[in-house]
């Protein structure tokens, strides 16, 4: 998949997908990458995401400190399943210290609230190109 | 009702009773781990035989009456040095001339058997006095056999008194018993040596009087000599004689004292009504002897305590008197009175601080532990055999290896005993204990006991629990709207650049990086919230030290316009720690150099190593600091104040976590500083193999 991204404009941009009950962290998040030049889909509720029919965006962006389900127990079930297990994951917190929790999870990587805006898409791409 | 009665025991026979220490039947009636009921108008404890009977089921009670064991094994075990000092200071007192070889020969068996007599009734207290009085009696025709004077044979009861005395300490014993405890065995052999100098002066006077030519010279000789002062009154209580050392101790001359009616005047109210009922009882038994402590006004206006023998001689022919000699005890008094406020203190403030106490005896590896502490545990005092493997099964299990640590490392002496640990209590409950201790060491430094008071924290460990939540929570939702805030105005910035409006930007980009100063700050509560919880870790990996310092400067170069941050030297090498926080050392070290020296220009950044450590000093020309200020740098809140009192912005936390990070890593960071001249801050780190 070389696609070059020279022009925003062109139809195969990468979709990634937000998770965080914050509509605050989703809206701005969503304008930066927008920004950024990504097709954006978010959810306040991280557990519909394993209950999806659709077909799967290039990347998540799981917030690990969500009220209800917590995005560690999400980005776990996922891993273990044999279809999303390759699908990169990207674990957003407010705490420095999940190192732990990124292992335990299974999640590819993570970043740290709040962060620069080009750590964030360096990220993005390292796991999605 | 007699038969009711003669159930009833008073403290003396109840100590016999038991085989302990009277001091111990009160302190336990007191506490109520003894029933008992108060009689008189003095409030004199009696206990039933069951009460008593109830006791030698109590654990400790085998190391009380060990107590008893211990010091009259010791008394008979050096019954030959006891002897032979008391014959030394007896030699001593009578002008240092040696004593001839028969008498020492005579001493040693007088002594002998009083040291015995002691070490046997040391329990008993009524079986002692009259062991004693009948031992003065012997004691007494054996020294008029033996040629010694009635001096040299009461001098004797002192001296050994003395030399009992000596021998304890230099064993060590009393070292090990309780203040009350070494008061009330003093007073224990201090009243039988006395008993037995006045049944030995009394016997020598009045049954063998005959053998001795001006026996009232002799008695007053002997008298004045073994205290203070002596009287001779009559029935009725008018002075016939009064020594001149009365003068020294009372202020009155014989004829002031003689002008009274009745001596007993002197003595405050409340307590003339005592000495009266006791100065009849004396008049009633001829040859009965009493002592008695009581206040006398001093001709000087104040009271002084005096402790009095009074011997009824009213009907030995030579006499015809009740001879009182008496001594000043005012300060001893004073002080044993100090002593008992003192301890009563410190009772009420333990109870009132619900902090238990608790006595290990390392060397027979034994515990007594105070009411307290057997509730901390839940367990019935009764029911619980207080050893180390027994309430180490309370210890939670993750505290367990931390307190066993703490305790070798308090037997050794490299450490202070003082932690705070968790216990499952009998009824299941988690409590937080703080225990503090201190290790008591015979003279070759080997630790005797150790002796702790504990309390229980579990409420305080709550709050400062919820207080941590509190902030951790907080600061995590702080940074929720930062997130946002700083989405924004990065596009904005960047939306404003590719619109060519360049104030916008610039503008924007300041709001950027004072969002940046917002998070820092809020980083550094967590953080403090971390190393009190003890929660701050360290990702440890290997890095090139010198690049990440590169990094830094150059981030750091970005936020001051007036300062020039330069580097000196290279470590060339790579170390193992966490990159980030030694990164945060720097940081905070860089910007505290900007904030202090805002009249200067350069920061410098000195780099060197050797095979071991790498070393990074931040050197600035700034204010400095005062040496008096120096050593607080690093503690938690510490800001510095400028010239003027001008205050400088910032939660006074850099340095304070900078030292715990480089704590955790386990390196130094000290500071050289000249106040006025500018101040160099410098951390050292291991080079760690991986």
């Amino acid at each position: 998949m070389k696609k070059k991204v020279s022009q925003p404009k062109v139809i195969l941009r990468k979709k990634i997908m937000i998770a965080d009950d914050d509509p605050a962290i989703v809206d701005s998040l969503t304008m930066m990458l927008e920004y950024g030049g990504y097709e954006v889909t978010s959810t306040l509720d991280g557990a519909t995401i394993l209950n999806t029919k659709s077909p799967l965006p290039d990347l998540l962006l799981l917030d690990i400190w969500m009220s209800g389900e917590d995005g560690k127990e999400i980005c776990k079930t996922l891993k273990s399943k044999k279809k999303t297990k390759h699908f990169p994951i990207i674990l957003l917190s407010a705490s420095q210290d999940i190192e732990k929790a990124v292992k335990e999870s299974g999640a590819d990587g993570y970043i740290a609230k709040p962060f620069q805006m080009n750590d964030l898409f360096a990220m993005i791409e390292k796991y999605t190109s | 009702m007699s038969k009711q009665e003669s159930k009833l025991l008073n403290v003396q026979q109840s100590a016999t009773f038991l085989g302990l220490n009277p001091a111990t039947i009160r302190r336990w009636a007191k506490t109520n781990q003894l029933n008992g009921i108060k009689v008189g108008s003095r409030g004199d404890w009696r206990f039933t035989e069951e009460a008593l009977s109830q006791l030698t089921r109590k654990p400790s009670i085998r190391e009380e009456q060990r107590k008893f064991v211990k010091i009259k094994k010791l008394i008979t075990e050096n019954w030959d040095s006891i002897q032979k000092s008391a014959t030394a200071h007896h030699t001593y007192l009578i002008g240092g001339d040696p004593l001839p070889p028969e008498h020492i020969s005579k001493y040693k068996n007088l002594h002998t058997q009083m040291i015995k007599a002691i070490a046997h009734n040391l329990h008993d207290f009524e079986k002692g006095t009259t062991h004693f009085n009948i031992l003065g009696v012997e004691l007494a025709k054996e020294a008029v056999r033996d040629n010694l004077t009635i001096e040299e044979a009461v001098d004797g009861t002192i001296f050994m008194k003395q030399a009992i005395w000596k021998t304890l300490e230099k064993t060590g014993i009393l070292n090990e018993l309780s203040t009350q405890d070494v008061y009330e065995f003093s007073q224990i052999i201090g009243s039988y040596c006395d008993i037995l100098a006045s049944k030995i002066a009394f016997t020598y006077h009045n049954v063998l009087s005959e053998k001795i030519s001006a026996s009232e010279e002799r008695f007053k000789a002997l008298t004045e000599k073994s205290a203070d002062a002596i009287a001779q009154v009559d029935r009725k209580g008018k002075v016939l004689y009064a020594s001149s050392s009365t003068q020294e101790v009372l202020g009155y001359t014989q004829e002031e004292l003689k002008k009274l009616n009745n001596p007993f005047e002197l003595v405050p109210q409340n307590e003339r009504i005592i000495i009266t009922k006791i100065f009849a009882k004396i008049l009633s038994k001829p040859g009965g002897i009493e002592r008695v402590k009581y206040r006398v006004l001093h001709k000087g206006g104040h009271h002084i305590w005096v402790e009095s023998v009074m011997t009824n001689l009213l009907s030995d022919p030579n006499i015809a008197a009740v001879v009182i000699n008496y001594s000043d005890v005012t300060e001893r008094t004073q002080s044993e009175d100090a002593l008992k406020e003192s301890e009563e203190r410190l009772r009420i403030a333990l109870e009132a601080g619900q902090i238990g106490v608790w006595d290990w005896n390392i060397q027979t590896n034994t515990f007594v532990w105070s009411d307290r502490v057997y509730e901390f545990y839940g367990v019935a005092k009764e029911d619980f055999d207080v050893t180390h493997e027994n309430f180490s099964k309370y210890m939670f299990p993750d505290d367990r290896k931390r307190v066993e640590e703490a305790i070798k490392k308090a037997l050794e002496g490299s450490e202070e005993y003082d932690i705070v640990s968790r216990i499952v209590s009998l009824e299941g409950k988690i409590k937080w204990l703080s225990s503090r201790a201190v290790v008591t060491r015979d003279s070759k430094g080997n630790p005797l006991r150790m002796l702790g008071a504990t309390s229980d924290v579990t409420e305080q460990k709550k709050i400062e629990q919820d207080k941590n939540d509190f902030v951790s929570i907080a600061t995590h939702e702080l940074k929720t709207p930062v997130t946002s805030l700083k989405a924004y105005a990065e596009v904005m910035q960047k939306t404003f650049v590719r619109a060519g409006d360049t104030v916008s930007a610039r503008n924007l980009g300041k709001m950027n990086s004072q969002l940046d100063k917002l998070t820092s700050l809020i980083g550094s509560m967590l953080d403090s919230i971390k190393i009190d919880s003890d929660k701050l870790l360290m990702r440890e990996e290997l890095f090139d030290f010198d690049s990440l310092v590169e990094e830094i400067v150059e981030e750091m170069q970005r936020t001051t316009e007036k300062h020039s941050i330069s580097i000196r030297g290279k470590t060339k090498k790579s170390i193992y720690a966490d990159r980030g926080r030694v990164g945060q050392i720097l940081t905070n070290l860089l910007s505290n150099a900007i904030k202090y020296s805002p009249q200067s220009d350069s920061v410098l950044v000195q780099l060197s190593s050797n095979s071991k450590n790498i070393t990074l000093s931040v050197k600035d020309f700034g204010m400095g600091i005062s040496k008096k200020k120096q050593p607080f740098v690093f503690e938690r809140f510490y800001r510095g104040v400028g010239p003027k009192e001008i205050t400088f912005p910032g939660l006074g936390l850099g340095l304070y976590i900078s030292r715990e990070i480089v704590k955790k890593e386990g390196g130094k960071i000290w500071v050289k500083s000249i106040e006025g001249k500018g101040s160099t801050f410098s951390f050292s780190l291991p080079v760690k193999k991986q």
